[in-house]
């Protein structure tokens, strides 16, 4: 038992020091520190909170993208948001494509909490070349946005 | 049995171990952006652990691949990744039961899109190996305590 156990602990503690010194020197390392917040940074992207999402929805040129799925998307989704399911970014990407660029600001947001899917759409929008675009996902998502008793809308108008 | 063909069935198993744990971790090694992104689909964990892991995580995966396919520390090596598929399994299902709708990750973010349940039942395959060779492990040794 004693010899085995330290064996899988010495090959995790291996792991563990060739993970960390790989990711410093790789160009595709990420930040150890500060989570998803950092993460985005590195991408180009950031976190908002709801007190900024409702700033800048007043200014003009600022678009919401849900990155759930249609189906949740008719369901209840802030008003004036266009879909774009983040697993389904080819065939939903050329309908909203010309809003996306008219935009100023992108702010894309799922289901809250640490969903990760609108993380992944923040992440295919800088891909596809919208970083001037100033991408930024809503950390309370959808969610949050209920919580505040702001009004949804339902079905899929875009 | 004869002895031959215990050593043989769990040095096979323990490759085709190494080869499925390698094919698992490269990917993941290459995108550890995408890998933290499938980790936090999970939401199992703070947010301040999803980075550490996804950097760390690959790796261990792939030292423990190694160790499977050079023999070396290979009784560990079975433990670790008996160890992990039970970790795999728990995340996975956590996530079932909740309804989660999201990709297993398992072999990178760009692998196809599969259920958390197609994941769970292959998860259970590899698990219904990695105990085979670990059973294998032990005759070889010729102890059922495989000095554990």
């Amino acid at each position: 038992m004693r010899r085995s156990l330290i064996q899988m602990f010495a090959l995790v503690a291996v792991g563990a020091v060739v993970g960390i010194g790989y990711n410093a020197l790789s160009p595709k390392g990420i930040p150890l520190k500060g989570g998803t917040k950092a993460r985005l940074a590195e991408q180009g992207a950031r976190m908002v909170d709801l007190q900024e999402v409702r700033y800048y929805l007043k200014q003009p040129g600022t678009l919401l993208v849900d990155a759930r799925s249609p189906e949740e998307f008719q369901l209840g989704h802030i008003p004036g948001a266009v879909n774009l399911p983040a697993d389904q970014f080819a065939p939903f990407y050329p309908k909203v494509k010309a809003r996306l660029e008219k935009a100023k600001i992108i702010i894309v947001y799922c289901s809250g909490g640490s969903c990760g899917t609108s993380e992944e759409l923040a992440m295919e929008l800088i891909k596809a070349g919208f970083v001037e675009k100033r991408v930024a996902v809503f950390s309370g998502g959808l969610p949050g946005w209920m919580r505040a008793k702001l009004p949804i809308e339902t079905g899929m108008k875009d | 049995m004869s002895d031959r063909v215990v050593v043989w069935s769990e040095r096979l198993g323990r490759w085709a171990l190494a080869a499925i744990f390698l094919a698992a971790a490269i990917p993941k090694v290459l995108d550890p952006s995408g890998f933290a992104a499938d980790i936090s689909h999970y939401a199992l964990l703070p947010d301040v652990f999803v980075n550490p892991l996804a950097v760390i995580l690959p790796w261990v995966e792939a030292v423990g691949a190694l160790a499977l396919l050079s023999g070396f520390a290979a009784e560990g090596a079975i433990l670790l990744i008996n160890a992990l598929l039970v970790v795999f399994l728990g995340a996975m299902g956590q996530a079932f039961f909740r309804g989660l709708d999201i990709n297993c990750g398992c072999f990178g973010h760009s692998a196809a899109r599969e259920t958390v349940g197609m994941a769970m039942v292959r998860d259970l395959a590899f698990m219904a190996l990695a105990g085979l060779v670990l059973w294998l492990r032990a005759k070889r040794t010729g102890t059922k305590k495989i000095r554990i």
